[in-house]
């Protein structure tokens, strides 16, 4: 089930982008520097590739290890990482370059975005910055007079990177893997706040068509991103 | 005289073909980025010597890449690769590329999938075995363990917390349990075998995740290991995101932009008609 959902969630995403309005574009400019950009990511690419490609696969240790008898002490399980917190959202691709606000769930366990529309919420129970498991992030498309933080996030590309600035050491970076549009009433509570195996980010905000009546958007566009 | 639209389909063309070049040349997955499948290995044969672990892609070799020198009880951390079908294949430590592999199987990696891809059973009857490793919440309050049974020392293992119920019974060597749900927090978790404990192994399990508790023979004893296999929010919100006041939204309900658009349509059908009938005026003259 899940794996269809992907199939359909990567449909999706080229439909969005073959429909993609191009009319705005007036000049050759903007298309000129447009075609440089991605021959500088192809060329980026393929610089991390030659150095990325020899890597092995690291061993991991588990987490928990009693070898008998069972007197010899051994470290519990899970010692968590230190928990650095997110500091910074950077998606250059589409001008995003925001602070972020710690966010939380209500007493009916509904996600609370920011009270303002201009930073970007990291909600405090989902994986830390570069750690395993989903990173969850929300922001809002608009306030009631204008664009909001995450305005233009259904613009995002596959492959775009994005930068998560932390309290402490280098900035995590991941790439965009799907762009999705789904109604509310189909939010995929698995595919973003799901068990992954390794550090993943979702990026969620309001989308589709505004209901005036109950002064609220029908969709959500969710990103999902895998750390790089 | 080039014209400016020439030269930019010119550069498109080119882009495409470099962008192909790529996806086809290079070996991560940013060339090709995609929701990924997560493949981990691991050497689950006690006497089986040391394998290099052959993992090739089949509709990208460059994709392909080799584990080297993987002994007893190594479990790989999970990778990342685009999904499509691979053949996993073991050889003996440093024999050559070109040798026939001990053994070999293909896996058909999902995208948004997760596969541990293991060596199983004694040697002489060497298997690998496909898993595929859950990605579901649990149950609210549980987390989700499997039992791999990999310690020949332990013929059937029954696996649960000291002095309660066991979560699984009866593994056999060279097998794994389905995943269980079981309680959250801290389980001194007891393996034992025809009734007698054999080791215990201190767990805590944390919400919205998903373990592996390895059995592995250790000198003439047995090693229990946790795996974390994967992790989600600690907490699953519910429902969806209420991120936006509106006022950037159209201003017109769908139905009002149909009918904006049947109008629009109308009016130059109309000024259309129009201007047909003005030039034919002018051509009847």
């Amino acid at each position: 089930m899940r794996d269809a959902r992907h199939t359909q969630r990567d449909d999706e995403t080229q439909f969005r982008w073959s429909h993609t309005p191009q009319g705005r574009r007036s000049s050759a400019a903007p298309q000129l520097a447009a075609l440089l950009a991605v021959l500088l990511t192809l060329a980026t690419g393929l610089a991390v590739a030659a150095t990325a490609a020899p890597q092995v696969v690291a061993g991991s240790a588990p987490v928990a290890v009693l070898a008998l008898p069972p007197a010899t002490s051994a470290a519990p399980a899970a010692a968590p990482a230190p928990a650095t917190s997110a500091t910074r959202l950077r998606i250059p691709s589409i001008g995003v370059d925001a602070a972020f606000v710690p966010i939380d769930v209500d007493g009916a366990g509904v996600l609370v975005p920011p009270s303002t529309t201009d930073v970007a919420g990291w909600f405090v129970r989902g994986a830390a910055p570069a750690q395993p498991g989903p990173a969850i992030v929300a922001g809002h498309i608009d306030s009631y007079q204008g664009p909001g933080v995450f305005f233009r996030l259904h613009e995002v590309a596959v492959g775009a990177v994005l930068e998560v600035e932390t309290s402490a050491g280098p900035p995590a970076r991941y790439q965009v893997v799907s762009v999705t549009t789904l109604l509310k009433s189909e939010f995929p509570t698995e595919q973003v706040y799901g068990p992954t195996p390794a550090p993943e980010l979702r990026l969620i905000t309001c989308g589709g068509s505004f209901d005036h009546t109950d002064r609220r958007y029908l969709s959500n566009v969710i990103v999902a991103a895998v750390l790089v | 005289m080039i014209s400016i639209r020439r030269v930019r389909s010119l550069l498109l063309v080119t882009c495409l073909a470099l962008l192909g070049a790529g996806v086809l040349g290079s070996g991560v997955a940013l060339a090709a980025p995609a929701t990924p499948a997560y493949v981990r290995l691991a050497h689950l044969s006690p006497d089986t010597p040391n394998v290099d672990v052959y993992v090739d892609s089949l509709s990208d070799r460059a994709r392909s890449f080799v584990v080297p020198g993987v002994g007893y009880g190594a479990v790989s951390a999970y990778r990342p690769l685009p999904a499509g079908e691979y053949v996993i294949s073991m050889r003996a430590a440093g024999a050559p590329a070109s040798s026939t592999p001990v053994i070999s199987t293909t896996v058909d990696a999902q995208a948004g999938g997760a596969y541990t891809i293991a060596g199983v059973g004694p040697a002489a009857t060497l298997g690998l075995s496909v898993l595929t490793d859950r990605l579901a919440i649990p149950t609210a309050g549980k987390a989700s363990v499997r039992v791999i049974n990999a310690a020949v020392t332990v013929p059937s293992a029954d696996i649960g917390p000291a002095g309660k119920p066991a979560w699984a019974r009866g593994v056999k060597f060279g097998s794994q349990t389905d995943y269980v749900d079981v309680g959250l927090g801290q389980w001194v978790c007891e393996v034992s075998s025809d009734g007698r404990s054999v080791t215990q192994l201190a767990l805590d399990l944390k919400s919205n995740s998903v373990y592996t508790v390895l059995l592995l023979d250790k000198g003439s004893g047995l090693q229990a290991q946790l795996y974390t296999d994967s992790t989600g929010s600690s907490v699953v919100p519910v429902g969806s995101v209420e991120t936006g006041f509106g006022g950037t939204a159209s201003d017109s309900s769908p139905l009002l932009s149909l009918g904006t658009a049947a109008a629009a349509a109308m009016l130059v059908a109309t000024a259309c008609a129009l201007l047909g009938r003005v030039r034919s005026r002018r051509a009847g003259r």
